[in-house]
């Protein structure tokens, strides 16, 4: 009996340890290398990682893929230190085998044609922008990131966007580092700049304030959500969202409908 | 020597005893991306309500130390909504369907019963009198009269076999076992969930969007055999044990307890592909102990010191 059925879009992926290094006081980037998952998967899409040696953990961890380098075949994760799963995996060290089942759920949709982009991210959702600014950059769109962290010690990934000669204003909501605030305090100036397509991911109250200011202002986009996720697969239904299309409510799956979804839709839970 | 795995649940011919758990895996479309879901003994799906639920709202999970609370709430689009587009699938794979069903009331069990019994490709209705993420759910299935009288209900409107889904947050579960059984139930699966809560102690709010939620996985798997082999005794019909289900050890475990067929579900979440290491399981332990049939071993604790 076959364990695979390799015509499927999403598969079980056994990757390989290349790097795993600190970027900041609490968040970390895992290189990894998968030949079929760093050609497959598209920005905004994720994976759903076991824990190694941790069997009792009953769930797999959900991680947004923040990069892709086909010719490598390498790509990276994000993760922050929050519980005991992802504390467990800053002791993977490279080498070592990871059990992986993706590419899962949808990724961020291009604009058809080249225009201005801005990119909208908060704390450890500034991750799954790295690869999306990378290939708006290929397709000649101009692309402007607003960042916001904690503090100082939190901030990570700017130099991704230099690099890419992207324009990065960053915020830290006590103003240990860049402008003082919220992303949302400085948006606004941003907006005005003749946005064609926003695209945000952040925790849940930073969607709350800058969703409505991006609805105002007419501009189109995508945002990426985040829920607990049981299975990330499509059956457990834990992880929903209320998505309003024609003026009908309907609970849709964030692993499998989403994350990313049209950002005019999303109707954000009260609870946050 | 090839062991038979082939089990036979109130006439149902499972190929071998692997039933997945209502609600852990939809109506079958994404674990068939994985794999043939003929390599199963019956697929189970996610509970019916014969009107769309919108179910509860989130977080609907909280992982627990060997344990997963979940509030999910039964979303559900509704019996037609299933008759209509998932049914056709599932009648293509080649494995036993054992549907669910959950209702708000009561008279909901025998209305759901009566418009799946006009459709081809059902080998048995499961009623899920024992959601506890329902306010009535888990009442029906506490209650041993309304339990047998639900049962009845449902036996009086489709000849399809009916599987009663009992709930282990009572205080004498062979009670409720032996009403269902008298009421006429098929079969037996047994547990559902067990009723738990997590608090956030940095925030101080519960962990789940609902309060409460049920607890399954390996943490309650002792409660499960223990549930199985007491109503294995004390009724005739065949048990759909589960509980906790991780590996073909356990598997092994429920039918010494008398299980017929076992479930599995919340592994199914880490990892999909885990029947088929069940299966390998099974098959070396019959093996290595010259066992031709697995239900030869049903029920078959063995007690030092007593003679049977």
């Amino acid at each position: 009996m076959t364990k695979d059925k390799r015509e499927n879009s999403c598969l079980h992926i056994s990757a390989t340890v290349v790097k795993n290094i600190r970027l900041c006081s609490d968040h970390y980037c895992l290189t990894l290398k998968s030949d079929i998952l760093a050609n497959t998967t598209k920005p905004g899409q994720f994976v759903n990682l076991r824990i190694n040696g941790r069997d009792d953990l009953l769930l797999r961890r959900p991680f947004s893929v923040a990069m892709t380098r086909p010719a490598q075949s390498l790509f990276e994760i994000v993760y922050r230190v929050v519980g005991q799963g992802t504390r467990t995996m800053t002791e993977l060290s490279r080498g070592e085998k990871v059990d992986l089942i993706g590419p899962l759920g949808t990724g961020f949709h291009l604009p058809e044609e080249p225009t201005n982009c801005l990119l909208l991210g908060g704390g450890v959702g500034v991750a799954p922008l790295w690869g999306l600014a990378a290939q708006l950059s290929k397709k000649k769109n101009n692309v402007i990131a607003l960042l916001g962290f904690r503090s100082s010690d939190k901030v990570f990934g700017e130099d991704i966007f230099r690099k890419l000669r992207i324009e990065a204003i960053v915020t830290t909501d006590d103003g240990s580092y860049g402008l003082k605030g919220f992303v949302s305090d400085h948006l606004q100036k941003s907006l005005n700049r003749s946005i064609g397509h926003a695209y945000v991911c952040g925790p849940n109250p930073m969607l709350k304030a800058v969703l409505p200011m991006i609805r105002k202002s007419r501009i189109k986009g995508e945002v990426s959500l985040e829920e607990r996720m049981g299975c990330g697969y499509g059956v457990c239904l834990s992880c929903v969202v209320n998505i309003a299309k024609e003026g009908v409510v309907e609970k849709k799956r964030i692993c499998t409908e989403g994350p990313v979804f049209d950002l005019e839709h999303v109707v954000l839970n009260d609870e946050s | 020597m090839n062991p038979d795995l082939s089990v036979d649940l109130c006439g149902i011919k499972l190929a071998n005893p692997i039933v997945t758990a209502s609600g852990t895996c939809g109506y079958g479309r994404e674990l068939a991306q994985f794999y043939d879901l003929s390599v199963l003994g019956a697929f189970t799906v996610k509970s019916l309500t014969l009107e769309k639920r919108a179910g509860n709202p989130t977080p609907r999970i909280a992982e627990c130390v060997s344990g997963l609370l979940n509030s999910i709430g039964i979303q559900s689009q509704g019996v037609r909504h299933f008759i209509e587009h998932e049914l056709p699938f599932l009648r293509q794979q080649n494995v036993p369907v054992i549907v669910s069903i959950a209702g708000n009331t009561a008279d909901d069990f025998p209305r759901i019963a009566e418009i799946l019994d006009r459709e081809e490709g059902i080998s048995a209705v499961e009623i899920n009198i024992s959601c506890p993420n329902i306010e009535t759910g888990c009442g029906f299935g506490t209650d041993p009269e309304m339990a047998g009288r639900i049962v009845r209900m449902v036996k009086a409107k489709t000849k399809i076999p009916v599987i009663a889904k009992l709930s282990p947050n009572v205080t004498d579960i062979r009670i409720i076992a032996q009403s269902v059984e008298k009421n006429g139930a098929d079969a037996i699966t047994m547990i559902n969930t067990l009723m738990g809560m997590a608090i956030d102690i940095d925030t101080g709010r519960p962990k789940l969007g609902n309060v409460i939620g049920g607890l399954s996985g390996p943490a309650i798997k002792p409660v499960a055999i223990k549930m199985v082999w007491d109503v294995y005794q004390t009724v005739r019909i065949p048990i759909i044990g589960m509980g906790g289900v991780m590996t073909w050890e356990d598997v092994i475990e429920f039918i010494l307890a008398g299980a017929t067929a076992v479930g599995v579900g919340t592994v199914l979440f880490r990892d999909p592909w885990v029947v088929f290491d069940l299966m390998d399981g099974i098959k070396r332990y019959l093996t290595e102990r010259g066992i031709g049939r697995l239900d030869e071993i049903k029920g078959k604790v063995v007690f030092p010191g007593r003679r049977d």
